[in-house]
Order: structure tokens, then C-alpha cells, then sequence
């Protein structure tokens, strides 16, 4: 078990292309970390970097303080998930677990015990003598696990090992491997493009766009408090709902200029203390679906056009359009198209149509019509403001 | 700092066949190149002596008659087995019964020993063999001949005994690529009004082109180095009616001691291979980038 | 597809005569051999009156001191010899090769594979002479050495395609699972060559147990004679008394064509891998 500290670590080809830039990270001994990010953000490199499978042209690696950049794998003491598993194919399940033990140079009869107990543990016991092609995926799984787990190497690495399951069988094995690794307290790097993964497995989350580290912390922290609109589009399902708006502040307080209206925040809004920077100027609105309220409350309120109803009990998701700009910096961008091209597009028509789609997600009771205009109310203090420029959060 | 890739498969780990094939094939090549300008006889120091084992050649009788019945083997061998081979392949591709041991009886000769195989058909052919004495039990008595010694006959025996044992060969390629076209393929000809002979022309022929590249490369190469059959069945007679290129180089060198003057009927072989099986390559390459 | 009948037999009978006369020099191979020496040209047509197994007894003494049995162990002894090398040398090299960047692996590739092309008849005559001079002629040794370099090329051209379709993650999870270099090999990439190793064997296999110019060439006249050379050997010396030829013929094909009557899917499937 260790400490890992990725210090000013980069992956440079040699075409001049930067795969990690600049990495920053550290991972304290027995924690848990997941580095999330669309595809080709660099986050599969920074793992193999780690692994020592990639080698590090920029910065030092230091595993307890000690830098391990020209360690190769085979001298590294981590243990890898592959994203395939990479299961020996020749060899039995057993036989698959024993081999970085025997790579190792340990005796047979502490292979076997080992074994044993590692398939004891994830309930491999009956399959010993199986080959991989006579597994379910669910327990090829577990055999790529149980050779991570039956020695003690210093660091879990983990590449995406979920993605090849289906949903149900995923979120077993989600909660079966946090058990795992708090039971072993091997210090972990997890690495997967799925934020509800990353939300609920990692003891912190670290997010990367295009070889660059967004924004480190705990789940719960980055979901409150995105540090700029790449990290408020990506973590949270449905998304936050995003749109542009120009700051002012008037005498009967802020209030934000759409291109449908004017939205009164109210005098005592409490703005983030940096706002006022902003006077004047164009900023993109975060809002959680879970912000949105309808009837007569407090606060101020927004008017959309209801377009589509999906109930999910205990909840209900509103689909509904407002008129306002969409905003379509860079960043939503690049959300966007890690769900789909297609994705792009619908944004694209929404930027041209002058409107914005927002979502709300309400108690499955809530009596709501059919379709139509509704008001949708939110508290100002909810409110997530960017710099309509850079995409950083105004704090 | 190399990548880990590379690290785990160094090259030193390729010394080994890197000096065999420095050895066996480069080094080799040069020498017996070398060996085709001079006079060596095996045993004492080679002289230089510029093109006269190339002026022999192209000039001496042994040799042209060499060259002549390689080429004239090489070219009936390649078109009959593929012309056969397909046929079989055709034929064996639907739902025949008893096409498996079909299939493998066809196959069966390829995996021999052309020597050995040869010696059965030396008996075939021999004057009181088989053949002979069915042509008399028929009646047909001035039919019969001196198969392996007449010299209008002793080629097309050894191109029969190439043709029966390799035509498995070329039907497995045809096989293989009939298999690759998918059903789908031909049943949407059918029901485009496709006639059969339509079928076969316009869609299974062109698809099957990366079986015809190996089905004809190989036996080329094959027919090109002719040896076995012709050392069984005639020894190159009678007279040199069924010399070849590779039957010379044999004798030249290790029946007459004359190694330069064999190395220079193996540079010809050489040259002929690269020529023609590099102008076969281009050809039934681009025939299948056309797919 | 409906089809008259007629179409359907012409087909099957077509197939039937091809294969009849397929069969003929099958049936030569089956009837000399056990035919008394009076009636081979009596009657070279029919069936034999009696079965004289005492042929293959005669046959099986073979000629100039080497048996057929003994020659039949030389060649097993040069084929296996060779085999088991070339797909040593061949294994390794196309990992390497498949391993080390496309520029550098491009370049070895055509190194290797132009071996394929170019006919062994020139290189013989210098390598003939050059391993006479250091005792490789006339024995094993000298001929699974000869065989091992000429088979290189075919064997690196076979095994490089698959390697090259081989994923690096089998590679990865050995080294992270601390197996050194040599152990990654022998332990995983090795054993995943599996099918080409079978492929590499057979063919090798075949093409050295067939091959009759180059054990000609290094073993005539040597108690180390493989069977094409025995055989040789033998029709010179009783070309006249066909039974026993046909013995020794049939002594010499039996194995190989158990093999494929043994293992013919496999086999053909061998051949014709490459073919999509």
C-alpha cells in the first residue's frame, strides 16, 4: 500500500501531441480514486502511466515518496484490471489467479493457499479448474479481480473493468469491488467514462478533459460545487440544466436578462461574492434538475413550455423548453459529444432556435398537466453562475 | 526511453534468425550468384571467366530444352490444375453427397511424396503397365506406346502426374474462397433474375480472386522447380525431352561437377521466379483491390 | 433452387467419374505391393491371385545397409529436428517483429519474407560446399540446420499475421503481474500461437518429410538416409521387381497419408488459412 503522487506527470509523443498534460494528483494510501472523462481525455494513459505500461516523458511519478518513472511494471508491486480482463486463455481460472504469484517466485503450496482464498472470497471456489471461455462475463470479472487481489501489491489499477457487463450485473460488482477494496485498503486508481460509476465507487473523483485534470474531489463536492461548466455538464444525470443569460444589477437587485425576459433574482439573492465582476456582462446559469420547483413559492420563476413527461417513481423528469440562448462553448460541446454526434446536433438546433431545454425532476405526485406553459421556480441561492468566456465557475 | 512494447520483445532476440537468414539466404544467394561466373568444379580454386556458363545457356542443347519444357510445365500445370481445381471446387461446394470424402480423397495426393507418387505412375505408364494393357484389352493396340520414353509423350506423362497430385491443392484454395462468399450474396443474384452461368461469371469468378492469387502463385513456383517427378518417371530423357531447369542444375553440378556451370542454370531459375512471380503478384493483386 | 433431376445426377455422376479416376493410382498403390513378382506384368491390371506379404518383408531390408525402418527413423529424426527449430526461430521472430514499431517491423518483415520467393536451388550449391567443409554433410545435424534456415521465412510469414492480430493486454497483464520477459513469452504469447504453431508444424512438417532435392543432395550414399532418398536408392537398384518398389513406396507414404486421413480437416484447413 502506498501514497501515489502524480507530480507535473505529461505524456508527449513524439509528434509533438500531448496525451496528459501537466498532471497534478495525489492519491493518499487506501483511498479509493476515479479518474472519469469522455473518451480520449487522457485518463487510460494517466493509468498506464501509473501501471508503468506507458512511459512517462513529462514530470515524476513518486509511489511513497519515491519516484518510480523507470520502474518497469514487472518492478512496480501494483496490480492491474483490464478492460477486457485479459485473462490468460490457456490457462484455468486458478492457474490464471496463481500466475503473478508464480511470476513472482512464491511456493506452491502458498500459490495454493492463496488461491484458495482468493476464490473463497469471490466465490470462485467451484470454477478452479475452468477456462476462461467456459465463464460468464460476470465471472471472468471476478477472475481478473481475484488475480489483483491475491497478493498484496501496492497500488489497484483498474481500467474500466464494469464496461463489459450489462447494467444489472454492473452495479453488483460496483458494490462488490468497493467492498473489496475497503476490506484489502489497497490504495486504488480507478478509471471509467461513467460519472454514476464515478459518483458512487470513488472516495474522491478526479475529472479530465483533453489531457488536462478539470477538477479533483469528492463526489459530492464536485457535484455542488463544479469548478467550471465542462465538470457541471458532466457530473449528474439528468445534467445540469445550462443557459445564457446577461448579469445585471439593478437597484430592485440582480436580475438576469434573457433573450426571452427579464429574470428578477430579488434583493436579497445571494449571489456568489465574485458576481458583481460580472455586471453587465454574459454568463451561463447552472441549475439542477432537483432546483425546480413548480406552484406558488418564493423565489423567482421561469417560463417553459412543457414537452415531454417521464415518470420515474419515486420521481418524474419535465422536459421542457425556455426561451433562452443555448449556451455552446466548448466545453458543453465536448459533453455533448461524448454522449453522441447526434447530441451535438440537438444542441446546435437549439442554439438557432433561441431556446434552451431545462429539466426538472419533481415527486412522482406532483400534479402536473399534460403539456403547455408552466412556471418553474427556483431559489437564487442554488444558482451556479460561469463566466460566459472561459467557462469557470464565478465564485 | 523505448516503449514497453518494444522493450518486452527486444531485437537482440532476433539475432538469431537474422544471421540465418544472412546465411542461408542472402550470403547463399551472392555466392552461388558469384559461383555462375566461374569455372568451379567443387574441388579446386573457382576462376573468373566472365559469361560463358550464360553464353552455354542460352546456346547448348541440354539447356534450351531445359528451359523450354520448364516453361511448357510450369504453363499447362498451372492452367489444367486450376482449370480442374476450380471445377472440383465448384462441384463440390453444394450439397453433393459424399462431397466430404470426396474432398478428401481429391486432397489426398498433395500431403504425398511426389517421389514416391511419381513411381506409382512410372508403373502406369510402363510399357507393359496399366494403360497399355487396357488399350490392347479394348482393341485399340496401335494406341499403345513407349509412354515414358517416347519423347512426344514423356512430358505429358510427367505434367499428368503433377496435374493429379496438385489439383486437390488448388481445389482446397477455390474451396476456402467459395466459402468466404456469403449466401446472401448469391441468393440476391437469384432473385435478380441471375442465370446460373451469369452467377458464376459476374459475382462467385471476381470474388474468388484472393483464392485464384494463391492458387496460381504457388503451383507457378511449383512448376517452375519441377524435380521430383521428372528424376522418378525419365531421369530428363529420353534424350532431354524432359530436362529441366532444376533437373540440370542437379546434374550439372553434383552429377558432372560443373558447379559453376549449374549455379548459372539456377541464376536463370532464380531470375524467371522473380520475374514471374512478381509480375503474377501485381497482376492478381490489383485484380483483387478491384474487389 | 429447383433443379430437374437430371441436373442433380449428371452432377454426382461427373463427380463419381473425376473420382474414380482419382482413385486409379490409389489402387495400384494398394495391389502391386501384395502381388507375386510372375504376375505384374501378366496381368498389371487385375487383382492379385494371392497376397504375397513377403514383399514388404523383402522391401523392408531397403538397400546399401539402411533399412527402410531406419531410414523411416532418419527422416522422423530430421523432420522433428526441424520442425521443433523453425518454429523456435519463427516464433520469436515474429513476435519481435510484430513488436517493434512499424517502421522496424516493416523492414524485418520483407527481410525475412523475401526468403519465401527466392528458389533454394542457386543457395544450395554454396551451402552444400561450405557445410562439407565443416562435417555437416551426410548426417541429421546438417540437414535440420540446412532446413531450419530455409524455413525461416515461412515460418516468421506465419506466424507474423497472427501476432500482429494478437492484442498487447495479454503482454501488459503478464508484466504487471511481474513476469519477466522470458517468462512472458514461454508462459503467454507462446502458448497463444497455439494455431500457428500447428499450422507452422504440418507444414514444415510436410514440406521437409517430402522433400527429396536437398536429402538427395546431403545424404545420398549415407547410412543417415531419409526415406525419399532410400526409396531412390531402392527403385535403382530393383526397378525391375515392381512389388517390392511398390512396398517401399507404400512403407513411405503410409504414415504421412495416416496422418491426414487422421487429422484432414485440420490439415487442409492449414493450407488454406490465409484465403478469405
Amino acid at each position: 500500500m502506498a501514497k501515489i503522487q502524480f507530480d507535473g506527470v505529461g505524456k508527449r509523443y513524439d509528434n509533438g501531441a500531448h496525451a496528459v498534460r501537466d498532471l497534478n494528483l495525489t492519491i493518499e494510501d487506501g483511498e479509493f480514486m476515479v479518474v472519469v472523462g469522455p473518451s480520449g481525455c487522457g485518463k487510460s494513459t494517466a493509468l498506464r502511466m501509473a501501471a508503468g505500461l506507458e512511459p512517462i516523458t513529462e514530470g515524476r511519478l513518486l509511489f511513497d515518496g519515491h519516484e518510480v518513472n523507470a520502474l518497469s511494471a514487472r518492478d512496480r508491486d501494483v496490480a492491474m484490471v483490464f478492460q477486457n480482463y485479459a485473462l490468460y486463455p490457456h490457462m484455468t481460472v486458478s492457474e490464471n489467479i496463481a500466475f503473478p504469484l508464480a511470476s513472482r517466485g512464491m511456493a506452491k503450496d502458498e500459490i495454493a493457499q492463496r488461491v484458495a482464498r482468493a476464490a473463497e472470497t469471490l466465490g470462485l471456489t467451484e470454477y478452479l479448474s475452468r477456462r476462461p471461455k467456459a465463464l460468464s462475463g460476470g465471472q471472468r470479472q471476478r477472475v481478473a479481480m481475484g488475480r489483483a487481489i491475491v497478493r498484496d501489491p501496492r497500488l489497484f489499477l483498474m481500467d474500466e473493468p464494469l464496461s463489459n457487463l450489462d447494467a444489472k450485473l454492473r452495479n453488483q460488482m460496483r458494490a462488490e469491488i468497493i467492498g473489496l477494496q475497503k476490506t484489502q485498503g489497497v490504495t486504488t486508481l480507478y478509471v471509467t467514462h461513467d460519472q454514476t460509476e464515478a459518483m458512487t465507487m470513488g472516495d474522491r473523483i478526479a475529472i479530465m478533459r483533453g489531457g488536462v485534470l478539470q477538477q479533483a474531489g469528492a463526489p459530492r463536492d464536485l457535484y455542488d460545487h463544479p469548478a467550471n461548466l465542462f465538470v457541471a455538464a458532466f457530473i449528474g444525470s439528468p445534467a445540469m440544466n445550462l443557459f445564457q443569460a446577461d448579469l445585471r444589477f439593478t437597484d430592485s437587485g440582480p436580475v438576469l436578462v434573457t433573450s426571452g425576459g427579464t429574470l428578477e433574482l430579488g434583493p436579497g439573492a445571494a449571489l456568489p461574492a465574485r458576481a458583481r465582476d460580472h455586471d453587465n456582462r454574459t454568463v451561463v446559469v447552472g441549475l439542477r434538475p432537483e432546483h425546480l420547483s413548480l406552484g406558488d413559492g418564493p423565489g423567482p420563476s421561469l417560463a417553459a413550455t412543457l414537452t415531454l413527461t417521464e415518470e420515474l417513481p419515486p420521481e418524474k423528469l419535465l422536459h421542457t423548453l425556455i426561451t433562452a440562448e443555448t449556451p455552446m462553448t466548448d466545453q458543453v460541446v465536448a459533453v455533448a459529444a461524448d454522449v453522441d454526434a447526434s447530441a451535438v446536433g440537438d444542441l446546435a438546433q437549439d442554439a438557432r432556435a433561441h431556446r434552451s431545454r431545462l429539466v426538472a425532476r419533481l415527486p412522482v405526485d406532483t400534479p402536473v398537466p399534460a403539456s403547455g406553459p408552466l412556471d418553474l421556480r427556483f431559489d437564487p441561492a442554488r444558482l451556479h453562475l460561469f463566466d460566459a468566456r472561459d467557462g469557470q465557475v464565478i465564485r | 526511453m523505448l516503449s514497453p512494447t518494444a522493450a518486452r520483445a527486444p531485437l537482440s532476440w532476433a539475432i538469431p534468425a537474422i544471421v540465418i537468414m544472412l546465411l542461408f539466404h542472402y550470403a547463399a544467394f551472392v555466392a552461388g550468384g558469384w559461383y555462375a561466373f566461374t569455372d568451379w568444379n567443387g574441388l579446386t580454386r573457382p576462376n573468373f571467366v566472365g559469361l560463358d556458363n550464360f553464353r552455354r545457356v542460352l546456346t547448348s542443347e541440354e539447356a534450351r530444352s531445359a528451359l523450354g519444357n520448364t516453361l511448357f510445365l510450369t504453363v499447362f500445370y498451372v492452367t489444367l490444375s486450376n482449370a480442374i481445381g476450380l471445377g472440383l471446387a465448384m462441384l463440390l461446394n453444394g450439397s453433393l453427397r459424399g462431397r466430404n470424402a470426396l474432398r478428401v480423397l481429391f486432397f489426398a495426393p498433395v500431403v504425398m511424396s511426389p517421389l514416391a507418387v511419381s513411381y506409382v505412375w512410372k508403373f502406369i505408364f510402363a510399357v507393359n503397365g496399366p494403360i497399355n494393357a487396357g488399350l490392347e484389352g479394348v482393341g485399340l493396340d496401335s494406341a499403345t506406346r513407349v509412354w515414358l520414353g517416347d519423347p512426344d509423350t514423356a512430358i505429358w506423362a510427367v505434367l499428368v502426374v503433377m496435374v493429379w497430385q496438385f489439383s486437390g491443392l488448388c481445389m482446397a484454395f477455390y474451396l476456402a474462397g467459395l466459402q468466404g462468399i456469403p449466401d446472401e450474396v448469391l441468393e440476391a443474384a437469384e432473385i435478380d433474375g441471375a442465370s446460373r452461368w451469369r452467377r458464376f461469371r459476374k459475382i462467385i469468378f471476381p470474388l474468388l480472386a484472393p483464392a485464384a492469387t494463391v492458387s496460381i502463385a504457388l503451383p507457378t513456383i511449383f512448376g517452375l522447380r519441377t524435380f521430383d517427378q521428372v528424376i522418378a518417371l525419365t531421369f530428363g530423357g529420353p534424350g532431354y525431352a524432359t530436362e529441366t531447369l532444376a533437373t540440370q542444375i542437379f546434374k550439372q553440378t553434383f552429377g558432372f561437377g560443373r558447379f559453376g556451370y549449374g549455379a548459372a542454370f539456377a541464376l536463370v531459375l532464380t531470375a524467371l521466379v522473380l520475374v514471374v512471380s512478381s509480375i503474377q503478384l501485381i497482376v492478381l493483386r490489383a485484380r483483387e483491390d478491384r474487389l | 433452387m429447383t433443379r430437374s433431376p437430371f441436373a442433380m445426377y449428371g452432377r454426382e455422376l461427373g463427380a463419381l467419374a473425376l473420382a474414380l479416376l482419382w482413385c486409379v493410382p490409389f489402387y495400384y498403390l494398394a495391389i502391386v505391393s501384395l502381388k507375386p513378382t510372375t504376375e505384374i506384368f501378366a496381368d498389371p491390371v487385375g487383382f492379385p491371385d494371392r497376397l504375397e506379404f513377403a514383399n514388404y518383408a523383402e522391401a523392408w531390408a531397403g538397400t546399401m545397409g539402411v533399412s527402410l525402418g531406419k531410414a523411416m527413423l532418419n527422416s522422423l529424426i530430421v523432420t522433428v529436428g526441424s520442425v521443433l527449430s523453425v518454429i523456435l526461430i519463427g516464433s520469436v521472430t515474429a513476435y519481435v517483429i510484430a513488436r517493434n514499431g512499424r517502421r522496424m517491423g516493416t523492414l524485418m518483415y520483407f527481410f525475412f519474407v523475401a526468403g519465401i520467393i527466392l528458389p533454394h536451388q542457386l543457395s544450395v550449391v554454396p551451402l552444400y560446399s561450405a557445410m562439407r567443409q565443416i562435417g555437416l554433410v551426410g548426417n541429421h545435424l546438417g540437414l535440420i540446420v540446412l532446413y531450419s534456415g530455409l524455413m525461416t521465412p515461412m515460418s516468421v510469414f506465419l506466424y507474423s499475421g497472427f501476432v500482429r492480430t494478437l492484442p498487447a493486454d495479454y503482454e501488459e497483464a503478464a508484466e504487471v503481474d511481474g513476469a519477466s520477459r522470458g517468462r512472458i513469452f514461454r508462459m503467454v504469447i507462446f502458448p497463444l500461437l497455439a494455431p500457428v504453431t500447428g499450422t507452422v508444424a504440418v507444414m514444415v512438417g510436410m514440406v521437409v518429410w517430402n522433400d527429396f532435392f536437398i536429402q538427395l543432395i546431403f545424404l545420398s550414399g549415407s547410412p543417415a538416409q531419409t526415406l525419399p532418398v532410400a526409396i531412390y536408392g531402392f527403385v535403382g537398384e530393383f526397378s525391375a521387381r515392381w512389388n517390392l518398389v511398390f512396398a517401399a513406396v507404400f512403407v513411405s507414404i503410409a504414415p504421412i497419408l495416416a496422418f491426414y486421413l487422421f487429422a484432414q480437416r485440420q490439415l487442409i484447413q492449414g493450407f488454406t488459412g490465409g484465403i478469405k
